[in-house]
C-alpha cells in the first residue's frame, strides 16, 4: 500500500473562526481538508515550545489571521516560521486602514526569513469581518521559506555512535549529532547576552610600582637598569632591524650582561642578537644560509 | 577487613583553544586536580562527544575568545549543538559547572564566547558551581591575574561537593609545584633480541608512523585499541600516491601556491563539496635521526606504552613513536614543557631560565621567547644543551604531531577517484627575523609525484560549508586566495549537473587575490564556466586584483558593486558562503552583504544587520576562515 505524502496546514487565528471562514481558508489557499490543524492563537501561544508538540517543520502551510495591522511581530513569525518546513508557505492576514500597502507584514517576513513575500487573496467570513470592523479593510500576504535545507549529496560512511542507555530517554532522543542531518533551529547566540556583558570591558588597573609593560622581570645579573625599576618603557621595545648585525658584531661578538652568546632563551628584550644561534664570545658567529637573504 | 573504597571524584575539564593557552590552562587545572585527588579527565571539545554532556556531572570549561569575538575552531560544532532550539530546557540538571573564559578587554567582544557558554548552560539546566571566570589579556600578569584567584574559588567551592577523605589534605595553593607529577605516558623497554620484530611485516614508514601514533592515543586512552575500522580516519588512514603537483602563481609571483591531486584509487572514500582532506604531515627521516641523537634515544629500541585501563600495549619502535606522534620540529610547546624540562636540566644557569620560564612570572618572556617565535622543541634544546628528556617525559610534553585540513577543490562526482588540493605553501619571518616555512606545506610542496613513491596518509574530514541540497538555490561565493578551493568543488559540483541538464541555480564567485597575471587561482576555468555553465547568466566571476591599479581593490568593493543583482538573488532565498583567512575579511565581507541589503532592500541599517543576522541562524549565511 501507498501511503500518500500529506500536505499538512496549520490555521492560526487571533480568536476562534467561524466554520464559514474555515471553509473559505481551505478553499483559497487549496489546503487538505483532512490534514489541516486549525487553533487559536491564545492556545498555540500558551505552549510555545512545550506541548505544542507538532515537532519543527511539521506543516507544509501555515495560515495566520488577526484582525489588527502589525499584530504579527517578528517573534511570532520566526515562531511559526520554525513550524514549516523548508520551501513551506505562510500567509499572514491583517486588517489594515490602507489597502494598498502591504510593506508592513512583507517587511517582517523578511526579517524572519522569508522570501517572495507578494500580496494574495484574503479570507472572508461572518464574524472574521466583525472583528475587524467596518473601517478596515483585510489583506493578506504570502511568502515562502526558503528552501536553503543543507546537507550531504554524497554520505559519507555513517559511523555507529554508542549511545548510552542510563540516560533519560527523552534527552537521549534529542542529544544526538546525525552527521548527515541539519541541525535544526538554533537559537540566536546574541541573545543569551544582557546589557552588563555587552558593556565595554574596564580598562585593566596597573600598579604604579610595574618596572615596565607587561610586568617584565629583570634578569638576574641585570645590566640596563630594569632590576633598580629605571627602565623606561620606550627601550623594551624591539626594533626588528636591530637583529642585522654589524661585521664587527658578528666577527667579534661581545656582550656586557654575559648572556648573548647563550642564544635567544637568555637574552634582553633589547639585544641585537636576537634570533641568531647561540655562540662563544668573540669567536665569529656562523649564520645559517637563510638568515642572510635580503628581506622580502 | 579492609573499609569500603570510594571511588575518586571524577571532574571533567573541556576546553576550545585556538593558540593553546586555554588548552594550557585547563592541563594545568587537571594538574592541580590531580593533586586533589580527584580523577580527571582533560579534553578539547572537539574530540568530546556532546552527546555525553547530560551525563557528566562537574565540568570546568576553559574557553577563549578571538580578536573579533569569534569562538576557536574547535569549539565551534560542540557549540552549534549546544545552540539547538530542539534541548530541553533541564538536559543538564545532573551537571555542575564552571566556565572559565580566556580574552582582551581592548576588544569590544571581550570574552564573548565563555560569557554565552555560561548563559546557555543555565538555560539547559546546568548549576553554576561559581560564577564566570575572566582571564585578561591586557591584565597586568595575563590571564593568570584573574585564574589564580578563580581556581582557589573552584577548589573550595567544589570541596562542599565532594568531602576529603579523612587522612588526606589538599596541597596549599601558594605552594609552588616542587614535584613532578606523574608523566602522561608511561614506557616499557622492551629487551632487544636477534630475532625481535614489530609491527607489520613489510610495512612502509608512513605506515610504522601512523600505527605509533594510534597506539600513542590507545596509551592516551583517547582510543579504544589499534584494531582496523572499517572507514578511514585518523587512526586509520589511506595510504594515497601524489599524481599531481603544480604551482598555481606565476614563477614570478612571491607566493608559492599549489595545485595537488591525490590519488584515492581503490578506496571507496567519497567526499561532499565542502568537505576537507586530513593530511598527517611527514618529518623528514634525518630530522628525525638529528632528533633522536640529540636526546640520546637508540631509535630502533622497542618499547610498549601503558594503558590507563591496566595492561599495555603492542611493541613499537622509538623512532616510529616520534616521527609518527610527536611535532618536534614546528610547534612551539605549553609553558609546562619549561617545567618539566627544569627537572632533567645539570646546568644551573639553565634551571634558572627553565624555571622562570615555568613560572607564572616569565609568562610574556616565554611567549616572545616561544611562541611569537614558533620555536620547536627541538630548536628549544638547542639553547638547553644539558637537558636530558627522558622518553616518558618526551612523549608527554612535545606538542602532538596534527593532521593538516585542506578544503578539497575538486567535486567528487567530476573526479570520482581523486581529491584535489589547493595550498599555500607558508612561509614567513618571525620578529627576530629567523625565516620559518610551514611543516605540511613545505613537505607536500617537495613531492614529486615522477620520482616520488612517498604516500600521504590521508582520510575525509566533514567540512563546515555545505552547499543546499537544491540545486536551484542561488549561491553566492566569496573565496579571496586559497578561500577559493572550496568553492571550486561546489562550482565542479553544479557543472556537472549542468552538464546532464539539471535545472541549476546561478552562482556568483567573488575572487580576490593580488595581480591577474600572479595569482589568479584557476582563471581559464572559471572563465570556461563563465561562457558555459554555473558562472553564466544571472551568474558570474567578480574578480579584484588589490594591485593591478593604483588603488585598493578588494572583494569588498566587487560586491558593493554588484549590489543590485545580489538582493535580487537574495531576496530569491540565495545562500553566501565566505572562505578565506580570518583577520578583517569575513567581517569586512559581513558589513558589504549588510550595506547591499539596507541599500537594495530599502532597509534601514539595523534591519539589515538583523537581515543577515537571521540568514546566519538558518545557514544561509556560511563562513569557514583559518588563521
Amino acid at each position: 500500500m501507498v501511503i500518500k505524502e500529506v500536505e499538512r496546514s496549520l490555521l492560526v487565528s487571533s480568536s476562534k473562526l467561524s466554520a464559514q471562514a474555515i471553509a473559505s481558508a481551505v478553499q483559497i489557499y487549496n489546503l487538505d481538508v483532512e490534514s489541516t490543524t486549525v487553533l487559536t492563537k491564545a492556545k498555540y501561544a500558551a505552549a510555545p515550545n512545550g506541548d505544542f508538540d507538532e515537532a519543527d517543520g511539521y506543516y507544509r502551510n501555515v495560515v495566520s489571521v488577526a484582525p489588527a495591522a502589525g499584530e504579527h511581530s517578528l517573534e511570532d513569525l520566526q515562531q511559526l516560521s520554525r513550524l514549516l518546513q523548508s520551501g513551506g508557505k505562510i500567509i499572514i492576514q491583517e486588517a489594515s486602514a490602507d489597502s494598498k500597502s502591504t510593506a508592513g507584514p512583507s517587511k517582517n517576513l523578511l526579517l524572519a526569513g522569508f522570501t517572495g513575500a507578494s500580496s494574495c487573496p484574503s479570507v472572508q467570513g461572518g464574524a472574521l469581518d466583525m472583528l475587524k470592523g467596518n473601517s478596515l479593510t483585510w489583506q493578506a500576504v504570502s511568502a515562502q521559506k526558503p528552501d536553503y535545507a543543507v546537507g550531504a549529496k554524497f554520505a559519507l560512511r555513517k559511523k555507529n555512535k554508542t549511545v548510552h542507555n542510563d540516560r533519560p530517554a527523552q534527552v537521549a532522543s534529542v542529544w544526538r549529532v546525525e552527521t548527515d542531518k541539519d541541525d535544526g533551529d538554533l537559537i540566536n547566540e546574541d541573545e543569551l547576552l544582557d546589557e552588563a556583558d555587552l558593556a565595554a570591558p574596564a580598562p585593566a588597573a596597573n600598579d604604579d610600582c610595574d618596572v615596565g609593560k607587561g610586568g617584565r622581570k629583570a634578569c638576574k645579573n641585570c645590566t640596563c637598569g630594569r632590576a633598580e625599576g629605571a627602565m623606561p618603557d620606550t627601550a623594551v621595545k624591539v626594533d626588528v632591524n636591530n637583529t642585522y648585525l654589524t661585521d664587527e658584531q658578528r666577527n667579534n661578538p661581545q656582550s656586557a650582561c654575559g648572556s648573548c652568546g647563550l642564544g635567544d632563551a637568555y637574552r634582553c628584550a633589547g639585544c641585537p642578537y636576537l634570533g641568531m644561534p647561540a655562540f662563544k664570545l668573540g669567536e665569529k658567529i656562523e649564520l645559517a644560509e637563510s638568515m642572510m637573504e635580503a628581506d622580502i | 577487613m579492609t573499609a569500603a573504597v570510594t571511588p575518586a571524584p571524577q571532574i571533567l575539564v573541556l576546553y576550545g583553544s585556538e593558540t593553546g593557552n586555554a588548552q594550557d590552562v585547563a592541563e594545568s587545572l587537571g594538574r592541580a586536580a590531580q593533586r586533589r585527588y580527584y580523577q580527571v579527565r582533560v579534553c578539547s571539545t572537539d574530540s568530546y562527544n556532546v552527546e555525553n554532556l547530560p551525563l557528566e556531572s562537574t565540568v570546568i570549561f576553559v574557553v577563549s575568545t578571538t580578536g573579533q569575538g569569534d569562538p576557536p575552531e574547535s569549539f565551534k560544532n560542540f557549540w552549534r549543538f549546544l545552540l539547538r532550539k530542539s534541548l530541553p530546557a533541564d538536559s543538564l540538571s545532573n551537571l555542575r559547572y564552571a566556565v572559565f573564559g580566556l580574552g582582551d578587554s581592548g576588544y569590544v567582544k571581550y570574552n564573548i564566547v565563555a560569557k554565552r557558554l555560561a548563559k546557555r548552560l543555565i538555560s539547559l539546566g546546568g548549576a553554576e558551581l561559581l560564577s564566570l571566570g575572566l582571564g585578561d589579556d591586557q591584565h597586568k600578569s595575563g590571564f593568570e591575574g584573574t585564574l589564580d584567584p578563580w581556581t582557589a574559588k573552584l577548589w573550595k567551592g567544589l570541596r562542599q561537593h565532594f568531602p576529603l577523605p579523612t587522612g588526606l589534605s589538599d596541597p596549599d595553593d601558594d605552594a609552588p609545584v616542587t614535584e613532578l607529577s606523574a608523566p602522561k605516558y608511561k614506557v616499557e623497554w622492551v629487551p632487544m633480541t636477534n630475532s625481535t620484530s614489530s609491527g607489520q611485516v613489510g610495512a612502509t614508514p608512513e605506515e610504522e608512523a601512523a600505527r605509533a601514533g594510534a597506539l600513542l592515543d590507545v596509551a592516551g586512552g583517547v582510543l579504544a585499541s589499534t584494531s582496523a575500522t572499517d572507514s578511514y580516519g585518523p587512526h586509520n588512514p589511506y595510504f594515497a600516491s601524489v599524481l599531481t603537483n603544480t604551482r598555481l602563481t606565476d614563477e614570478g609571483h612571491t607566493q608559492d601556491v599549489r595545485h595537488l591531486e591525490v590519488d584515492l584509487g581503490e578506496s571507496g572514500l567519497s567526499y561532499a563539496p565542502g568537505d576537507s582532506l586530513a593530511i598527517l604531515p611527514q618529518i623528514p627521516e634525518a630530522l628525525v635521526q638529528q632528533f633522536l641523537t640529540r636526546l640520546g634515544l637508540d631509535g630502533d629500541a622497542l618499547v610498549r606504552l601503558a594503558k590507563d585501563t591496566g595492561g599495555s600495549t603492542e611493541e613499537v619502535r622509538v623512532r616510529h613513536l616520534v616521527r609518527g606522534g610527536l611535532d618536534f620540529a614546528s610547534a612551539p610547546p605549553r609553558r609546562y614543557f619549561f617545567e618539566v624540562l627544569s627537572h632533567f636540566t645539570t646546568s644551573e644557569v639553565e634551571q634558572d631560565r627553565l624555571q622562570y620560564f615555568g613560572s607564572a612570572e616569565g609568562r610574556d618572556d616565554v611567549y616572545r621567547y616561544c611562541n611569537r617565535e614558533r620555536r620547536s622543541v627541538m630548536e628549544i634544546l638547542e639553547d638547553f644543551p644539558s637537558v636530558r628528556l627522558p622518553l616518558e617525559w618526551l612523549l608527554t610534553v612535545t606538542p602532538r604531531l596534527r593532521p593538516r585540513y585542506f578544503s578539497i577543490s575538486s567535486s567528487h562526482a567530476m573526479h570520482p577517484k581523486r581529491a584535489h588540493v589547493t595550498a599555500a605553501i607558508v612561509d614567513w619571518q618571525t620578529p627576530y627575523k629567523r625565516r620559518r616555512s610551514g611543516l605540511c606545506t613545505a613537505w607536500l610542496a617537495s613531492l614529486d609525484p615522477s620520482v616520488s613513491k612517498a604516500r600521504l596518509a590521508v582520510w575525509v574530514a566533514r567540512g563546515s560549508l555545505r552547499l543546499p541540497v537544491e540545486p536551484r538555490t542561488p549561491i553566492i561565493l566569496v573565496g579571496p586566495g586559497t578561500g577559493v578551493a572550496p568553492f571550486r568543488s561546489f562550482i565542479q559540483e553544479r557543472a556537472m549537473l549542468c552538464e546532464i541538464g539539471a535545472p541549476v541555480g546561478p552562482v556568483c564567485l567573488f575572487f580576490g587575490c593580488r595581480k591577474r597575471s600572479g595569482d589568479f587561482l584557476y582563471a581559464a576555468e572559471w572563465e570556461k564556466y563563465v561562457l558555459k555553465g554555473p558562472l553564466h547568466q544571472e551568474g558570474g566571476l567578480f574578480a579584484a586584483f588589490s594591485q593591478d591599479q593604483p588603488e585598493k581593490v578588494y572583494v569588498t568593493h566587487r560586491i558593493r558593486q554588484e549590489g543590485e543583482r545580489l538582493w535580487r538573488l537574495l531576496s530569491t532565498g540565495a545562500c553566501v558562503y565566505v572562505s578565506g583567512s580570518s583577520g578583517k575579511m569575513p567581517t569586512d565581507v559581513l558589513a558589504a552583504f549588510e550595506d547591499v541589503v539596507s541599500q537594495h532592500a530599502g532597509l534601514a541599517h539595523e534591519d539589515a544587520k538583523h537581515y543577515l543576522q537571521a540568514m546566519m541562524t538558518q545557514r544561509r549565511y556560511q563562513v569557514e576562515t583559518w588563521s
